[in-house]
């Protein structure tokens, strides 16, 4: 008889143990989602460039070309045959991402390739607005990811500038932010 | 009657010890998220237990889609303590529509391995995960989903 009831003690204590266990044992899952998205690289094309036209200079002056290409000048003489226009980049990538723009590397003047040059300062906006003054630093690409910037530039012409052909470059810098 | 005995005392034990453990539960409440990036020459994006997003190589980050941690709700016992672990490296990949993939490595989790919870028997737990770009990444919407697991120690 004695006997037979430490058995059954034996068999409680290993019953709690074995619950306890069952209990503490019990890993819980948790799922969560996870996401992300890829976007289209943002890309910048030279559609048009920024032409200042022909002219003689006069008396000597300023001829600037505004962002919708309109020309206005002091002091030197326009010709009609070769019409102006503002420049024009194509920028591209994704859907409503919003870009910064810079112009670091510009040229400050315009050089015939020889030792004539004429000072050029540029400035643009995102609407061909006839923005004749600032800059845009900053986009948001349209709802099919485009987006143009426009870009003037005033060019200071001395009286005696030598005839030729004048070039330099306007470099545009977009970045995602 | 003394076997009667016995028996009520290995019966009683069992609803007793069960019913003073209150069950783990976990509940998500953030997804992970690793945001809006261009994939450019590659790399990763990593997201912290709290919620920072970096990337690495050629990777560009947009603030116009930022990023999360996952966090999970715990609740269960006051001040226990327990264990937590997080999907090993590359058993988790985000896939696109067009069957396209990226795989998600070093999971982190904070608190990391252990914790403790709270005296009133909560706790949040953060995830974060660094997440592999390639260069050639096709543009899309990835998903996926990961587990973890939470024991009483």
């Amino acid at each position: 008889m004695k006997s037979n009831f430490k058995q059954a003690s034996l068999r409680a204590v290993l019953a709690v143990a074995l619950a306890a266990a069952a209990v503490s044992s019990y890993a819980v899952e948790g799922v969560a989602g996870a996401t992300a998205t890829v976007i289209a690289p943002i890309a910048i094309t030279n559609a048009v460039d920024l032409d200042f036209g022909k002219f003689a200079p006069g008396a000597g002056g300023s001829i600037t070309i505004s962002t919708a290409g309109t020309p206005s000048s002091t002091g030197i003489v326009r010709s009609s045959t070769v019409a102006p226009a503002a420049a024009r980049f194509d920028v591209t990538g994704a859907a409503n991402a919003t870009y910064a723009i810079t112009y670091t590397g510009t040229s400050a003047t315009l050089s015939d390739g020889g030792t004539n040059s004429m000072a050029m300062a540029i400035f643009s906006d995102l609407n061909a607005g006839g923005a004749t003054s600032g800059s845009a630093s900053s986009g948001t690409l349209s709802g099919t990811g485009t987006q143009s910037i426009y870009v003037g530039g005033t060019l200071t012409v001395g009286a005696t500038q030598a005839a030729g052909i004048y070039s330099g470059n306007i470099k545009v810098q977009v970045e995602y932010n | 009657m003394l076997r009667a005995a016995s028996v009520a005392a290995l019966l009683l034990p069992l609803p007793h010890t069960v019913a003073a453990q209150q069950a783990l539960a976990v509940t998500n409440t953030v997804p992970l998220a690793f945001g809006r990036f261009a994939a450019g020459a590659g790399g990763s994006v990593i997201v912290s237990p709290g919620g920072v997003r970096t990337a690495s190589g050629g990777v560009v980050l947009l603030s116009s889609g930022a990023g999360s941690a996952a966090q999970f709700s715990l609740t269960g016992e006051p001040s226990r303590s327990y264990s937590i672990s997080v999907p090993s490296a590359g058993t988790v990949v985000l896939t696109s529509a067009s069957g396209h993939s990226m795989p998600v490595q070093s999971f982190s989790s904070n608190p990391s391995g252990s914790g403790q919870l709270g005296p009133g028997g909560s706790q949040i737990v953060a995830i974060g995960a660094t997440l592999s770009v390639s260069a050639s990444q096709p543009v899309g919407s990835y998903s996926g989903s990961f587990q973890v697991f939470v024991n009483y120690n």
